[in-house]
C-alpha cells in the first residue's frame, strides 16, 4: 500500500515536470519570444527580413516577414520541433530591416546567378546597424515589438514624374540623401549639420511596444 | 486504492486543460470586419489598432473590403479601447523608376486624415469575445481638417 502511494505521488510529479516543460521549449539561454508588424508607411509589409543584431555581445536574431506583414524571430534554427515558435535571448538590440521589390524578370547575377533583387522599397537608413534608428530592449517572456518604416526616398532626379500623389513624399524629400560623401579637404560646418537631418523621422513610430 | 487512482485521474486531467488553455491564442478578442468608402467595398489596404492604453498595435490587411486583426503572427488582440486607423493605396504603377530606383507609391485610396490616429474618428471599444466592427469611411474631410498640416500618412 505505502508502495503504490508513493508510485502514484511520483507519477504526479513526473506528470507535472512533463507539463511545464512542454510550452517553453528547452530552458536554455533562449528567454524570450518575439513576434510582431511591420509597416511601411502606414501600410503592411509584404516580404522582407528583420534582423535583431545583439548592441552586446550575441548571435543576430532574424525573422522573415510574411505575407500578412507579421514576423516571429529566432536565433540560428531556433526550436526545429516548433520552427515559428521564436527563439530569442533578451537583452538590447539594434534591429535592421530590408525590404525589396520582386527582381526584375531574367536579370540574374552572372550566368545562372541569383536573381538581383528589385529596389528597396524602405529607407536606406533602416539597411545598417550604424544607420538605423531602430532599437529595442527584449525582455524575457513572450512580446510584440511593431516596427513602423519609412519607405524609400525619393530616387535621384533621373525619373520624370513631378506629379507624386499629395503629401506621400514630401517629408522624405527634405532629407538630404547622404550617398556620396562631402571630399574631407574643405569641410565648412555645414556639412557637418548633415547628418543630423538623415535620420526618418521618429513621428510614425509612437506605438513601438518598449522603446 | 480506487479513490487514489481516481485522485490522480483528476490532477491529471485538471493539468491537461491548465496546459491546453496554456498554449493556446493569448488574446481574448478577435475584430473583423468590412471597411467601406462613402459605401463602396475598400479593396486593398491596411488597418490598425492602437490601444489607447499603450502597448503594440494589431494590424490587419484589407482583402475585398474586409478584414481580421492580428497581434504580430496571431490572430486576435486584448480587449480594451482602441484608435483605429485606416491606410489605403493603389499599387505602384510601376515595379521601379527607370534608373532603377524605388516604385513611386500609388494613389491614395483612403483619405489621409483616416491614417493617424489623432485625426481619424475612429474609435471603438473591443469586447472580450469576437467583435464584427464595420468601419464606414467618408470622403468629405471632417471639420478643421488642413491638409497642409498632415503632409505624411
Amino acid at each position: 500500500m505505502n508502495l503504490k502511494r508513493r508510485w502514484i505521488a511520483g507519477g504526479e510529479i513526473g506528470l507535472i515536470l512533463v507539463l511545464t516543460y512542454g510550452c517553453g521549449g528547452p530552458a536554455y539561454e533562449y528567454d524570450s519570444v518575439v513576434t510582431g508588424t511591420v509597416t511601411i508607411d502606414g501600410e503592411l509589409a509584404k516580404s522582407g527580413t528583420v534582423t535583431f543584431h545583439p548592441v552586446n555581445q550575441g548571435k543576430p536574431a532574424i525573422g522573415r516577414i510574411h505575407p500578412d506583414g507579421s514576423y516571429s524571430l529566432r536565433t540560428g534554427q531556433g526550436d526545429l520541433k516548433e520552427p515559428d515558435g521564436g527563439t530569442v535571448v533578451s537583452g538590447e538590440y539594434l534591429v535592421t530591416v530590408s525590404v525589396t521589390a520582386p527582381p526584375a524578370k531574367g536579370a540574374t547575377l552572372g550566368e545562372g546567378g541569383p536573381p538581383i533583387p528589385g529596389p528597396s522599397l524602405i529607407h536606406s537608413n533602416y539597411a545598417q546597424k550604424s544607420t538605423t534608428d531602430l532599437s529595442f530592449t527584449v525582455k524575457p517572456g513572450k512580446q510584440v515589438i511593431v516596427l513602423n518604416l519609412e519607405g524609400p526616398e525619393p530616387a535621384p532626379p533621373a525619373e520624370e514624374s513631378p506629379e507624386s500623389p499629395p503629401g506621400e513624399t514630401s517629408e522624405a524629400a527634405e532629407a538630404p540623401v547622404d550617398s556620396e560623401p562631402a571630399p574631407p579637404t574643405d569641410s565648412p560646418p555645414a556639412n557637418g549639420v548633415e547628418p543630423e537631418a538623415a535620420p526618418p523621422a521618429p513621428d510614425n513610430q509612437a506605438d513601438n511596444l518598449e522603446q | 486504492m480506487t479513490i487514489r487512482w481516481s485522485r490522480f485521474c483528476v490532477v491529471a486531467a485538471t493539468l491537461c486543460v491548465v496546459a491546453l488553455v496554456g498554449c493556446g491564442g493569448p488574446y481574448d478578442s478577435s475584430v473583423s470586419g468590412m471597411v467601406t468608402l462613402d459605401g463602396q467595398a475598400v479593396p486593398r489596404g491596411t488597418v490598425s489598432y492602437q490601444p489607447k492604453a499603450g502597448g503594440p498595435a494589431a494590424y490587419a490587411r484589407i482583402e475585398n473590403g474586409s478584414y481580421v486583426m492580428r497581434t504580430g503572427r496571431e490572430e486576435g488582440l486584448p480587449s480594451g479601447d482602441y484608435y483605429v486607423t485606416v491606410t489605403a493605396n493603389e499599387p505602384s504603377a510601376v515595379a521601379r523608376t527607370e534608373g532603377g530606383g524605388p516604385p513611386p507609391p500609388g494613389k491614395p485610396i483612403t483619405p489621409m486624415w483616416y491614417r493617424t490616429k489623432d485625426t481619424s474618428g475612429l474609435s471603438f471599444m473591443v469586447e472580450p469575445g469576437d467583435n464584427e466592427i464595420d468601419l464606414e469611411l467618408k470622403s468629405p474631410p471632417p471639420p478643421g481638417w488642413n491638409p497642409r498640416a498632415h503632409r505624411s500618412g
